[in-house]
């Protein structure tokens, strides 16, 4: 499985405990690869590549579309990756063994569908689409890198962030696949709660959307250090 | 209907238009009642269920634009002259609304992004840029 780091936003300790979580939640063997631009403080047990690796385009446009390049790399026989953001609450075995014939995204069932996503839907706002944990199995998620690499222009002149471009085109097409309901929790709307809990908060300064209210990052809360 | 405002004169040149992006069914529905056959594509699931709108995006899906193209919202897509060839009236504002990935400034900006350089007829109003004319080759009319 793998994480993406780059900039300053977060530092080497998110992905550190993550690692450390993942162990002891996840019954299973696993390999963690980070792809980075800065691998001071990582512990040794993680996999470090370089994050150009996944980036043959030149586009600052689309937001974490380097994501999209791990498809079909080198592939196991499952894969993932996962926000650094995340707090791990339970253990994910199930979710990681589970078969996964089609690439697996999270629904924001925290959030009211017709009132978030739906009534705004053709202003080309909205997104119900999260993709902080996302596995599949070898060579199911190819057509996804495919329709993006034939599409990329379009793709990244339409859309800032890549959960967008996946709930304005995959998901309106029923091509992808979802967790189950209860599984996720958003911090800043509902709390702790399932099995992995997201902070989900670089949205809100890519769009520059105003938040009434205060929107906690990981290293805010206690959770931060609870590994 | 407006008839004053330049864009309907050019609307009613044509005997077939296909609406992209656009939620005003008076509009067309006054077009048709004009005798003007029209399409209205729109990726809005809001509207899937409508019988008289065509729910696609079309600048990805496969769908077919049939007479002359209005693109009610070019701010909104990629621009459309580059995934189809013909003629086209487009209008687009600068308002820079969350959603919004293409402001449209000026003429020259539509123009240039869909290829338009056949071009009939431009204006302005208070809030929106128009542009009217085709991307078809001098000898492919």
């Amino acid at each position: 499985m793998n994480v993406l780091k780059w900039g300053n936003k977060y530092d080497s300790q998110y992905v550190n405990r993550l690692y450390t979580l993942i162990t002891k939640n996840l019954d299973i063997p696993f390999q963690l690869t980070v792809w980075t631009d800065d691998t001071k403080g990582l512990t040794t047990e993680i996999e470090h590549r370089d994050i150009k690796e996944l980036r043959p385009y030149d586009t600052e446009r689309m937001f974490t579309y380097e994501k999209l390049m791990l498809i079909n790399r080198d592939e196991s026989e499952v894969n993932g990756w996962l926000d650094l953001d995340i707090h791990i609450n339970a253990n994910i075995t199930e979710l990681i063994t589970r078969p996964h014939p089609n690439i697996t995204f999270i629904w924001n069932h925290w959030n009211d569908f017709r009132d978030m996503s739906l009534r705004p839907y053709g202003k080309g706002s909205s997104c119900h689409v999260n993709s902080s944990f996302v596995f599949w199995d070898k060579g199911k998620a190819t057509w996804l890198r495919e329709y993006t690499e034939e599409h990329w222009e379009k793709i990244a002149w339409t859309y800032k962030s890549l959960d967008k471009y996946l709930f304005y085109q995959h998901a309106r097409n029923n091509r992808l696949s979802f967790w189950g309901e209860g599984l996720f929790s958003n911090y800043n709307v509902d709390g702790l709660g399932g099995k992995v809990t997201l902070f989900n908060t670089s949205h809100l300064y890519n769009n520059k959307i105003s938040v009434y209210k205060k929107h906690y990052e990981l290293h805010e809360t206690d959770l931060f250090l609870a590994y | 209907m407006n008839s004053t405002k330049q864009i309907y004169s050019w609307l009613t040149e044509h005997d077939e238009l296909t609406f992209v992006a656009c939620n005003d069914f008076t509009l067309m529905e006054q077009l048709r009642s004009m005798g003007i056959k029209v399409h209205c594509v729109n990726y809005d699931i809001n509207y899937k269920d409508r019988e008289d709108v065509i729910c696609a995006d079309a600048i990805f899906d496969e769908v077919e634009l049939k007479g002359c193209v209005v693109h009610w919202n070019c701010e909104k897509t990629f621009p459309i002259g580059q995934v189809h060839r013909g003629e086209f009236i487009l209008r687009g504002d600068h308002k820079e609304h969350n959603g919004d990935c293409n402001p449209i400034y000026n003429h020259a900006q539509l123009m240039t992004q869909n290829g338009l350089f056949n071009l009939y007829d431009k204006y302005h109003d208070d809030t929106h840029t128009y542009i009217y004319g085709n991307n078809m080759d001098v000898d492919g009319i």
